[in-house]
């Protein structure tokens, strides 16, 4: 089982350092690409069917079956001891499933939809995929803390490269580094974070960190507030969300696979693993859920004015990492995991959908020059309903098994704040999901630009296949969710199915007819704040990007150009007056510089016997 | 009867200052290298001493390492004294002033 | 104790015979005299291949040294007489000192233990004991001082190799060109 583990991990990373640096026509990029992964995937099975699924947590959240499988020593430093091993429970497999399985698909999708690119920007694409594909399966392995960070900072890095890819577009380069920037703010909360656990416990590993018995089950505020900030920049959560947003830039099966399915839920199965700290302190359990919670409805909310549908549908992915948030942050670990899966489904067939339209038109993202689109794609448009029901909630898609679970988790459990204001999410949700659709699909054709219809087989079977499992995939949520002890809770179902169903409804009612001018009901202000992000790009930019800007222009101007001269003048002025009456000591004469030396040597012996 | 650390080390003082005199009060240059020697072998005396008192050989180590570089002290010196008598003919170190200030 | 008044005594003896003797080849032979009487003393202290090194290394290559460069410098002008000036206060501030240093040294000598510890170890002294400890305790200070001399050898070297011959050096060598040669080196720093 070990090996399986290490085998799936160590493939992608191997075929991305090899497709780095080796070049190759475009049909082995392809195979050694697409190869490695699916390589992966079928390790990653191996691990389930020997054993791996077990449900991790045992009480307070401790980690109880995982096994713990050292094939190496990294690192000991006085009493802390950092080996090479691999963590595999019912966790790190779920995780390793989703990551390679969709990872696969998207890999494959990706085979037709990067062909229009330069051979050698081909590579360069599938290196950076493999590779995050592999630190997103060291992240989810790792057996301690510090190979988890070796992970967590490699998806970043990789995310970075992707994002970037077309680093002749200047908006591509800003929302890279921007994102680069605001993870760098998660990766120092979690180093911290690790440094107060090593210094608390003597130790990274998660048998003895998050383990029964553990000395963090007395309640770590700190540690966990610290996690949640980590998470929170890699899950695009409140108040580090601005990224994702941004990072629509990078090509669409880097957003399906990255910013929607993996690289975003690497905050969720940060706070899951962690569960311990969460339920030990109430405070960090307080302040990740609600603030997850929060960012659900304000994520839902700013997707219903937005015109570029992957930006729509990027604000869709923060609203549902926030219910997974917080479900795993709450205590709903069951429900916020299955949450991971079926959002990968749907999320990634939304946004291979997107990307055929994408395709179709140009690379137009505006849908506002979409509309009657669904004549001439219908297999995009099957697909894209077939994600919007299952992201709306509408049972019996995949969604719905989920997000429902981990809202009546969280009414079960007394978190009556996040729950209304998940429970307002889930009344947008369907709302924005089927405007979009609407919009896209619906109507007449707002725009003369020729359509290519023909699309790709390789970009075909995995939209298919993912459309398939956003139907009925909601089986592995309740499988798993059995399987790991939660029942379902026909209260709150019902409530939930009620919510979807009239935001479906008002969704029909407004646009049903596809008219862009049905955007009316929303005043012009209104939609413009939500479209910049309710302004908090604005908010940043004066809170911190000016001042900085300041600083740097104080520093430059005030200090260097004219602060600086004077005081190196004076400065100058004070040596040159200190030189003077050394000049009398330096009579050039050897001897008397002996005799000081002797002097010296005196005074140093005196000062000796007296401290004696 | 055997003599004490004290002893050896009020030995060694009277050298040093000896050699510390010779060092401030002569003019000569290789009489002033020659004191300086004299200071080497007086703290050489302390070492060896001290590593006969407590039973360590570090104190002989140490001054073996101190004779070493006492010979590289007096290579460097005298190459110094020989060029710069090559230089000016007489060897003063009162009119060896070209470093005054 | 005998022989540690003797050999101390002579050392004291030759010792001052250095710094007064007015002809330094005089000078050589009295520092040959203490360094030899003081390698005796530390036979007395049961190092005894550190006695053999001090004559070996110290009585003789480096005495050699000093009477070869006697030898190549005896040739050229006259030296001037010792004592014949002092800068001020020159001899009282170090008559002083040196009286300071002396007796705080004295506190620190009479401060040690008067008696010896224990037995020595066997073989203590000798030139096996003294290899152990010197490449294996001791083998970081040996590489350090074996740096050292590679720096003093450089620098020898370049001391040798900076200046070239200069044929009229006996007596009428320009000061001012001297001078002017280092202000050159230094990039016209000096005033």
């Amino acid at each position: 089982m070990g090996v399986l583990a290490l085998v799936s991990l160590v493939l992608p990373l191997l075929g991305g350092f090899v497709l780095g640096l080796v070049p190759g026509s475009r049909r082995l990029v392809g195979w050694i690409g697409a190869g490695t992964v699916a390589l992966a995937f079928w390790a990653a099975v191996g691990m389930a069917f020997t054993g791996g699924m077990a449900f991790p947590w045992g009480s307070g959240g401790a980690l109880t079956t995982g096994r713990d499988w050292v094939f190496g020593q990294w690192a000991a430093v006085g009493s802390l001891n950092i080996p090479l091993g691999l963590w595999i429970d019912g966790l790190s497999t779920v995780f390793a499933l989703v990551i390679t399985g969709v990872g696969l698909l998207i890999v494959v999708y990706s085979l037709s939809y990067m062909a229009g690119e330069k051979e050698r920007d081909y590579r360069r694409y599938f290196a950076g995929i493999d590779l995050f594909i592999g630190a997103m399966l060291l992240l989810v392995l790792a057996d301690n803390f510090v190979l988890l960070l070796i992970g967590w900072a490699g998806v970043g890095f990789a995310s970075y490269l992707l994002i970037g890819f077309w680093y002749d577009r200047p908006l591509a380069v800003v929302a890279a580094r921007k994102a680069f920037i605001l993870n760098t703010v998660g990766d120092v909360a979690l180093i911290l974070a690790v440094a107060d656990i090593a210094l608390r416990t003597g130790s990274v590993r998660f048998a003895q960190v998050l383990g029964a018995g553990s000395p963090l089950s007395s309640g770590a505020a700190g540690i966990g507030i610290l996690l949640f900030v980590a998470a929170a920049a890699k899950s695009a959560q409140f108040p580090l969300q601005s990224w994702l947003s941004d990072a629509m830039e990078g090509p669409t099966p880097v957003s399906a696979l990255i910013h929607a399915a993996t690289m975003v839920t690497a905050g969720v199965y940060l706070i899951a693993r962690c569960a311990l700290i969460y339920q030990a302190s109430p405070v960090a359990a307080g302040i990740a859920g609600d603030l997850a919670a929060f960012t659900a409805l304000g994520a839902a909310v700013a997707a219903v004015a937005a015109y570029d549908l992957k930006r729509g549908l990027a604000y869709s992915t923060m609203s549902q990492v926030g219910y997974m948030i917080a479900g795993v942050a709450f205590g709903a670990l069951a429900a916020g995991v299955s949450h991971v899966i079926m959002h990968a489904f749907f999320k990634a067939v939304l946004f291979m959908s997107a990307g055929i339209v994408m395709h179709a038109t140009g690379d137009e993202r505006d849908i506002r020059r979409y509309g009657g689109l669904g004549k001439h794609l219908p297999l995009a448009r099957v697909a894209f309903l077939a994600g919007a029901l299952a992201l709306a909630g509408i049972p019996p898609f995949a969604g719905f098994w989920s997000k429902d679970a981990v809202m009546g988790a969280l009414l079960a459990s007394g978190h009556i704040v996040a729950y209304l204001m998940l429970a307002a999410a889930a009344l947008i949700t369907p709302f924005y999901a089927f405007r979009l659709y609407y919009l896209t699909f619906g109507g007449e054709r707002r725009s003369n630009v020729p359509l290519h219809t023909t699309v790709p087989l390789s970009m075909r079977w995995p939209t298919a296949t993912l459309a398939v499992l956003a139907v009925v995939g909601g089986g592995f949520a309740v499988a798993l969710q059995r399987s790991w002890g939660s029942g379902l809770d026909l209260g709150s179902m019902a409530i939930s199915v009620v919510l979807a169903l009239i935001g479906w409804g008002l969704a029909y009612r407004l646009y049903g007819k596809g008219d862009l001018a049905s955007d009316r009901w929303l005043p012009e202000p209104v939609g413009a704040i939500l479209r910049s992000e309710y302004g908090w790009e604005t908010l940043w930019h004066w809170a911190v990007v000016e001042p900085a800007h300041a600083i740097g222009k104080w520093v430059v101007l005030g200090w260097d150009g004219s602060a600086w001269p004077a005081a190196e003048g004076a400065l100058a002025g004070l040596l040159s007056l200190g030189s003077q009456g050394v000049r009398l000591w330096q009579s050039g004469l050897v001897r008397r510089y002996a005799l000081t030396m002797l002097w010296g040597a005196a005074l140093l012996l005196l000062w000796a016997i007296i401290r004696r | 009867m055997t003599v004490g650390l004290p002893l050896y080390l009020a030995l060694s003082t009277i050298l040093l200052v000896i050699g510390a005199l010779g060092l401030l009060l002569r003019r000569d240059p290789l009489v002033m290298v020659m004191s300086i020697e004299i200071m080497w072998n007086a703290a050489n005396l302390a070492l060896v001493a001290t590593a006969r008192h407590y039973g360590q050989m570090g104190g002989q180590v140490f001054a073996f390492l101190v004779i070493t570089l006492a010979a590289a002290d007096v290579a460097i010196g005298l190459g110094l004294i020989v060029l710069v008598a090559r230089q000016r003919g007489r060897l003063d170190a009162d009119r060896l002033n070209w470093l005054k200030g | 104790m005998i022989a540690f008044v003797i050999v101390g005594l002579a050392a004291i003896a030759a010792a001052i015979g250095v710094v007064t003797a007015r002809n330094v080849v005089h000078s050589v032979l009295w520092l040959i005299t203490h360094l030899a009487s003081l390698a005796v003393l530390y036979l007395t202290l049961q190092a005894t291949f550190l006695g053999l090194v001090q004559v070996l290394l110290y009585a003789g290559a480096v005495m050699v040294l000093f009477l070869f460069v006697l030898g190549l410098l005896s040739t050229r002008g006259e030296r001037e007489e010792p004592g014949t000036g002092q800068p001020k206060g020159q001899t009282a501030l170090a008559v002083t000192g040196a009286m300071i240093m002396a007796a705080l040294l004295m506190v620190g000598a009479a401060a040690g233990e008067a008696v010896r510890s224990g037995v020595l170890p066997a073989g203590f002294g000798g030139a096996s004991a003294f290899g152990v400890a010197l490449f294996g305790r001791y083998l970081l200070p040996f590489e350090s001082t074996a740096l050292a001399l590679l720096i003093a050898v450089v620098g020898v070297v370049a001391l040798a190799h900076s200046v070239p011959e200069e044929p009229s050096a006996s007596d009428g060598f320009d000061v001012s060109h001297a001078r002017g040669a280092d202000s050159a080196v230094l990039g016209g720093e000096a005033k």
